[in-house]
């Protein structure tokens, strides 16, 4: 029963809103409820603006609440709002009861952008990690802080392949070989406590031109805040023609703060 | 009537043009500072010049949305989409051909990049060819529904003498051919907006030009 009313909760928030915006058509209400921008889903998150449906109808506490479901996806199949009612309500509540807000400028947030590539005439994809780094007291610019994707995998180091202990002896001789035969073995070439950086790969094979993004799919660019407490959720951009689209909340996954910081690195590097 | 038409555009258009006292005023010493609303640094503009900004850029888009509805038709003469085609142009920075940005540096031609979701592709092309394209649309009529919603974001600051957003848009396009609709998406246009500081010989003027769009289609209605 509890479950039935928060679902009925969620319903109301987004899908039963009547046209009561005078003199707009449905497609003009559509695009209107939509959370056009990561700004307007920002502002609305946190109480700057809210959702003009939901405005028409509700005032005072309960504007907040439909306000913040609004921010929900309740429309792709399987959405993680219609499966876990009871989370998101208790998200929302902990949201403005401890009046939380996002900003793009805080630390423990970042993008996932899905590149589609090109490399040695094979189609390749990863996902390219942005952070906002601050130029000056008035601006700041989007870096890139991570790197993720097959292509970044690097071999693991392999027992017995090694250069031997005479080998100096013959100039290294057999180096050149065994990178020629098996290139994979170059890992094991290295010092074991050496790190190799996805990032440095990426940037070599952009800077000499081996790497070419052909794409970088819309749909699939996906925000994660960790901003409100014991939670990380992503937000992606869901084009439809309905209330419910633009920037949502697709996921929340439960993360305790003191492991945010690990949890980002999981994501963001293989 | 066409002249009365293109005469209240252009009227639009110029509207486009802001005397910089209007931005002028923003304070420019580091305690002004500080973080806005929506989570960014900038030296942030009062409440006013964001309105009086917000407006101006639905103003442009608009006018752009209407010489695009123009270029499409079928039944407008070959010479009048030129026309059309040369005064869309001239709305965007560099008039669509490559320009200088406010540190001097050359920079490529503005472009309008085309994805469908539902078919997974993307398409970038110079917006001078995206409009030799519109042009060359063999529709009988194409209805531009709903091209009044423009939501504009928060304009951030680039450098002293110019400011950027984003403003979105969303349209339903329709096709119509032998009197019945042929073709019919939804579309979703996020387009740039650059707001720039020119010095012409008399006083500094704030002029707002289109930059790049992505304009994402999403289903087929027909």
């Amino acid at each position: 029963m509890k479950r039935f009313s928060l679902l009925l909760g969620l319903i109301l928030a987004c899908a039963s809103m009547p046209a009561q915006i005078i003199g707009f058509s449905e497609f003009e209400r559509n695009f209107a409820s939509s959370v056009t921008s990561i700004d307007e889903f920002i502002a609305r998150f946190n109480g700057e603006r809210y959702n003009p449906l939901i405005e028409e109808q509700f005032s005072g506490d309960t504007l907040l609440m439909m306000n913040m479901l609004s921010l929900f996806d309740i429309r792709t199949k399987d959405n993680y709002a219609m499966n876990h009612p009871e989370e998101v309500v208790q998200f929302v509540n902990k949201v403005i009861s401890q009046e939380v807000k996002l900003n793009v400028l805080d630390d423990d947030f970042v993008i996932e952008v899905p590149c589609n590539a090109q490399y040695q005439k094979k189609d390749e994809t990863f996902s390219l990690f942005i952070r906002p780094e601050i130029i000056d007291s008035t601006r700041f610019k989007w870096v890139i802080v991570g790197v993720k994707g097959e292509l970044f995998q690097f071999s693991k180091q392999q027992p017995g392949r090694m250069i031997m202990p005479h080998e100096n002896s013959l100039n290294f001789l057999n180096m050149r070989m065994l990178l020629e035969t098996d290139p994979s073995a170059i890992t094991s070439l290295l010092r074991q406590d050496c790190i190799l950086d996805p990032i440095s790969a990426f940037c070599f094979l952009i800077e000499h031109k081996l790497l070419k993004i052909v794409s970088m799919p819309e749909d699939r660019i996906t925000y994660y805040f960790c901003q409100v407490p014991s939670c990380v959720f992503s937000v992606s951009r869901l084009v439809r023609d309905d209330t419910n689209s633009g920037w949502l909340i697709t996921n929340i996954v439960n993360v305790a703060d003191s492991e945010k910081d690990e949890y980002l690195k999981t994501l963001m590097y293989n | 009537m066409k002249r009365i038409t293109l005469l209240t555009l252009l009227v639009c258009a110029t509207t486009a043009y802001i005397q910089s006292p209007l931005l002028a005023q923003t304070d420019t010493s580091a305690d002004h500072n500080i973080r806005g609303t929506y989570g960014k640094v900038f030296e942030e503009l009062s409440p006013s010049d964001q309105q009086v900004l917000e407006q101006r850029t639905m103003e442009l888009v608009l006018v752009y949305q209407n010489y695009l509805e123009k270029l499409a038709q079928k039944t407008i003469s070959r010479a009048e989409k030129e026309y059309y085609y040369k005064e869309a142009l001239n709305l965007f920075v560099g008039q669509g051909k490559s320009y200088l940005d406010s540190d001097g540096n050359l920079v490529r031609a503005v472009v309008t990049e085309v994805s469908s979701v539902m078919r997974g592709t993307v398409t970038p092309v110079e917006t001078a060819i995206f409009l030799r394209h519109m042009m060359n649309y063999r529709y009988e009529r194409v209805d531009l529904d709903s091209a009044t919603v423009v939501c504009v974001d928060q304009f951030v600051k680039i450098s002293d003498t110019e400011y950027r957003a984003t403003a979105h848009i969303a349209q339903r396009f329709t096709g119509w051919s032998d009197g019945r609709i042929v073709w019919s998406d939804i579309i979703w246009k996020d387009t740039e907006i650059i707001i720039r500081l020119e010095t012409p010989i008399t006083s500094p003027i704030w002029t707002l030009y289109l930059g790049d769009t992505k304009v994402i289609t999403r289903e087929k209605m027909r």
